[in-house]
């Protein structure tokens, strides 16, 4: 007698609870895939992550960079037959891997991303030569960009010192009671 | 109408000759723009890779502040921060748990009221090509551009709701009623690479490179692009795939703001010309503009 095969759907359901983006919509058609200005850097295409979501196949998708190379260009999505939201069910994915305790796997926008964030809870808005500092801190690519970057400098359009908002207070507020919910 | 005015962080940093060029155009149309006094960072991507509450609760803040500064209407140049903003308002407004959540981590009330505009939206809906036409004082006669709309402008567009998604012509519209020419081209909204500036360069380079070479062969005189994050990638990164792909572009990319000034009168000063890396003036000179 032939087993019939049973797909986990835990993975999917957590997916659609975290952004409410039903994954089972897809019927590969793969428009997603072909319109994604980063399918060429990921091992999973995108509609590949999103039958591995379908399969519940959690780990190729939490584990594996492809995920956090989605740009969130939104061409998949304005495109999407089915207007299934792959940007959402990426940054869905992204968060669901951060809460689990997966460390993001492409250390760059891992640097990127904490040095953003900790940057805004401090001053309430972006501190741009700040963020580059602190990049390279995190990467050890010390060299990187500084070519680039001081033509910019040059023509006045970085600014040396932090701009602090008045209600600081508030952003650092909005921070600790997300962390204190989310740690729930 | 009085509109407020939500900078974003890159509007006297990385883009602000995008933030002086709105401001002197603003000024010569006289139009009622005030800066929203306490406005924080809409968190962009990192805030939204990370937490969807934290990305809902900072744009609620800012909404809420807004409105109680009575503006009505809220101009958000950046267009990250114009998606940020109209994504929160959508998503607060259909999902009332998600509303309460983040009432309770910013500690007030959303009651609405407040409508973001993305900067090309405002011009052409709010101040009309009409008004925009009648203020032309020296029209870009001669001048080819591409315009390069990027991927944030019109998508997604259930919380974008502004032109065509695949084939958008307002910047271009703009351009036209200036005087220039804005020729068709297949690459109007692809992506540069947005937030993978600082993290995943190489990602960068290669998508502007593809960009660059598409422009090339069509000849024109510049790219007129409406994001700070698609003008600082062409912009800046230029030299960079100069050099890797051994070739040569030298394109200027001009905010459509910057081009909006110089049809109007303003000086190069005013809109911050001299602050763009390939140096747009030999051609603006060479076609009588400046």
């Amino acid at each position: 007698m032939r087993e019939i095969l049973k797909i986990d759907t835990t993975f999917a359901k957590q997916i659609e609870k975290e952004c409410g983006e039903d994954v089972n919509l897809c019927y590969q058609c793969k428009k997603c895939t072909l319109g994604c200005p980063l399918a060429y850097a990921m091992k999973y295409k995108p509609h590949q992550l999103i039958r591995a979501i379908q399969l519940g196949q959690k780990d190729l998708v939490l584990k594996d960079q492809s995920v956090w190379l989605c740009l969130s260009c939104q061409t998949c999505m304005t495109r999407c037959p089915q207007n299934l939201d792959f940007v959402m069910v990426a940054d869905a994915a992204k968060i669901i891997a951060q809460h689990e305790g997966h460390r993001n796997p492409v250390l760059e926008i891992d640097a990127f991303n904490n040095s953003f964030l900790s940057l805004l809870e401090r001053f309430g808005r972006t501190y741009e030569i700040g963020l580059v500092m602190l990049i390279k801190l995190k990467t050890k690519q010390f060299l990187k960009d500084v070519a680039s970057g001081l033509p910019l400098f040059l023509k006045g359009k970085f600014s040396l010192l932090p701009h602090k908002v008045e209600n600081v207070h508030v952003v650092r507020r909005i921070f600790a009671k997300v962390k204190e919910l989310e740690s729930k | 109408m009085k509109y407020g005015l939500y900078p974003g962080c890159s509007y006297e940093g990385t883009a602000r000759e995008f933030g002086e060029s709105v401001d002197a155009v603003c000024n010569i149309l006289d139009l009622d723009v005030e800066e929203l006094k306490d406005w924080i960072c809409c968190g962009a991507s990192s805030a939204h890779n990370t937490s969807h509450l934290l990305a809902t609760a900072l744009p609620l803040y800012t909404l809420v502040s807004a409105r109680k500064a009575g503006f009505k209407k809220l101009l958000a140049p950046c267009i990250a921060c114009a998606w940020r903003l109209k994504t929160a308002i959508k998503e607060i407004k259909e999902d009332e748990k998600l509303r309460l959540k983040a009432e309770g981590v910013v500690g007030r009330k959303f009651e609405g009221g407040t409508e973001v505009f993305n900067i090309v939206e405002f011009f052409t809906e709010e101040v009309g090509l009409k008004k925009i036409e009648k203020a032309v004082k020296k029209p870009l006669k001669g001048l080819k551009v591409v315009c390069y709309y990027g991927c944030m402008l019109t998508r997604p567009p259930k919380v974008a709701d502004f032109d065509v998604p695949e084939d958008p012509q307002s910047v271009d519209n703009i351009m036209r009623v200036l005087g220039a020419e804005s020729l068709d081209w297949p690459y109007k909204t692809e992506c540069c690479g947005v937030s993978f500036a600082l993290s995943r360069t190489d990602v960068v380079i290669k998508l502007c490179h593809d960009l660059l070479e598409e422009i090339k062969k069509l000849g024109v005189d510049m790219i007129v692009v409406a994001c700070s994050l698609c003008q600082t990638n062409l912009d800046m990164r230029q030299k960079e795939i100069e050099k890797k792909y051994n070739t040569k572009y030298g394109i200027p990319i001009v905010y459509f703001t910057q081009l909006m000034g110089l049809a109007l009168g303003a000086g190069s000063e005013d809109i911050g010309l001299r602050r763009l890396i390939v140096d747009p003036s030999p051609i603006l000179k060479k076609k009588g503009i400046l």
